[in-house]
């Protein structure tokens, strides 16, 4: 599938494809091979949804289980219009859960680099916290919720207080490892250069280190949406749990896909966002990566 | 620094930790009703067991937890070492998956309790799901960066089909396959507490949950601390069995 046109060769068969008249029809052939491996994918997940449709509507499959794609279309617009459990429309769970996962993160993990970087720089330390660490790591988050609930009330400052756990200690890990393999010849070379103490650790240590933070950094997100949507299953009013917890409770199929349609998108979101911070603040990073 | 000074150091800071733990207790920082002290709590994890409560429940556990990530975990490996050695397979396959990708596996708990109702089903369903997108990636791009040049050493050595696959891509592929399993199994055991939490007649979740509707917090507490030691134990024993015995030519 190579482009003749394009290409100096001194192939001669090759040389020959350039002469050779193309019909209207093999244009046609070509552009739909080179465009294939691309548009199976869509095509499969249109023909999912068709053949869904048809099944679920028709009485194939249990329209109750598994309700059709148009059914939940409608549920998603009287999630926007009307709201579901009735007046709390999709805004106001979207906005609840996202600025949930925004405080809990902003605390954990900026916690965790003030803390990652004090541990990191002592060999001793680092290594003493490492069963610690490996320990509260292990620890189920959403078992804390009970306990959590108890000691801090069953507000905003519970959920997160959980969030922010969760997400500490998978960022105080990778940012602890980043301190520890900055490469010494960086430091050393900065302080040639006559750089101490603060201005040290903001132009040399924490450039050296970013990069290798933010794989943890990106882990967290993730893992503090997956535990805010458990704690609005397991109790909340608003939040995009909460909408799919009354919805199953009221064995509303429908509502409850919608719910997860906004789920998926907000996750979507979330993964995204981090990738796009992390190429604006440390454009440098794939070549350090390289590097290691 | 030498390895037993490495010891010495981390038991150290464990026996702080949890000294610490009962010094706050002492002094009565917190509510002891709400933080029972270190003593309490191991005192009850021993009556427990010695009671004979906490083993079956333990088992409970233990056996949604494997039955969930063995059906995701080997759906897991079959699609994405497809998608690792066909373009076409992979082309097919990823849009549908990276659009459920995104949702936390715990999401489909709603679901899956209405498509299987409350028992073990949804919950084995849940962890499958938990595990499945860890061992996909990473079996997808084990196989799929796999040096062209071992496939075609070994085909001109005459390996064909399940040979070839069991001699030379499963080995070639080990190293991110090891990666993403052990992803897996920590997904599917935290999707397994909390889908016990939410509804479960049996397991460890259901024990924080009889803790929590009868106020008592040591069983909570106690809970906590088996769970994070069971999953602790077992990636111990991952690790050691996986890179120990298997993937001995990896670098630790």
């Amino acid at each position: 599938m190579r482009e003749p046109f394009t290409e100096s060769t001194s192939d001669p068969r090759q040389l020959v494809a350039v002469d050779r008249p193309r019909s209207s029809e093999r244009v046609l052939v070509s552009f739909v091979r080179r465009h294939q491996a691309a548009a199976l994918g869509p095509v499969i997940v249109a023909a999912i949804g068709i053949g869904w449709q048809y099944a679920s509507s028709t009485g194939l499959i249990s329209p109750f289980l598994f309700p059709a794609p148009t059914v939940v279309a409608r549920s998603i617009g009287t999630l926007f219009t009307r709201g579901f459990p009735l007046g709390v429309t999709i805004n106001e769970h979207l906005v609840a859960t996202v600025l949930r996962v925004v405080r809990g993160y902003l605390v954990g993990s900026s916690a965790a680099i003030v803390v990652g970087v004090l541990i990191g720089r002592s060999g001793v330390l680092s290594l003493a916290v490492e069963p610690i660490v490996t320990l509260a790591r292990s620890v189920a988050v959403i078992s804390l919720l009970p306990l959590s609930v108890a000691l801090l009330g069953a507000g905003e400052l519970s959920r997160t207080a959980l969030i922010a756990y969760a997400v500490f200690w998978v960022a105080v890990t990778s940012t602890i490892a980043a301190v520890r393999e900055i490469d010494p010849l960086m430091i050393r070379a900065g302080r040639a250069q006559g750089a101490r103490g603060v201005a040290l650790f903001r132009h040399v240590a924490l450039p050296a280190a970013l990069p290798r933070i933010f794989p943890g950094l990106k882990t967290a997100v993730g893992l503090s949406f997956t535990v805010i949507v458990a704690v609005e299953l397991l109790g909340a009013q608003v939040g995009l749990g909460a909408l799919i917890a009354e919805a199953q409770r009221l064995f509303r199929t429908d509502m409850v896909v919608a719910g997860m349609v906004f789920i998926g998108l907000v996750g979507f979101v979330l993964a995204r966002a981090l990738d796009l911070i992390e190429a604006r603040l440390v454009p440098w990073a794939d070549n350090l990566r390289q590097g290691q | 620094m030498t390895r037993t000074r490495k010891t010495t150091v981390q038991v150290i800071a464990v026996f702080v930790l949890v000294g610490l733990w009962q010094a706050e207790a002492w002094f009565g920082l917190v509510d002891r009703m709400v933080l029972p002290s270190a003593l309490t709590v191991f005192e009850r994890i021993i009556q427990e067991t010695t009671r004979g409560d906490l083993l079956p429940q333990i088992w409970a556990s233990m056996q949604r937890a494997y039955a969930g990530f063995a059906i995701g975990g080997s759906a897991g490996l079959l699609l994405g070492m497809a998608a690792g050695w066909n373009r076409t397979v992979a082309s097919a396959i990823r849009t549908p998956l990276e659009l459920i990708r995104p949702i936390p596996p715990l999401a489909w708990i709603t679901l899956a309790i209405i498509w299987f109702g409350i028992d073990d089903g949804s919950k084995v369903f849940v962890i499958a799901m938990a595990a499945f997108f860890p061992v996909f990636t990473s079996a997808e791009r084990g196989v799929r960066t796999i040096d062209p040049v071992l496939i075609r050493a070994a085909t001109t050595l005459g390996r064909t089909r399940w040979r070839l696959v069991y001699e030379v891509v499963l080995p070639a592929a080990a190293p991110e396959l090891a990666t993403g399993i052990k992803v897996a199994w920590s997904w599917s055991f935290a999707a397994l507490v909390a889908s016990e939490l939410l509804a479960a007649q049996s397991g460890l979740g259901f024990l924080i949950n009889q803790g929590r509707i009868n106020g008592d917090f040591s069983l909570i507490v106690a809970s906590v601390l088996v769970i994070a030691m069971l999953a602790l134990l077992s990636d111990q024993l991952f690790r050691a069995i996986a890179l120990g015995r298997y993937l001995r030519w990896i670098a630790p």
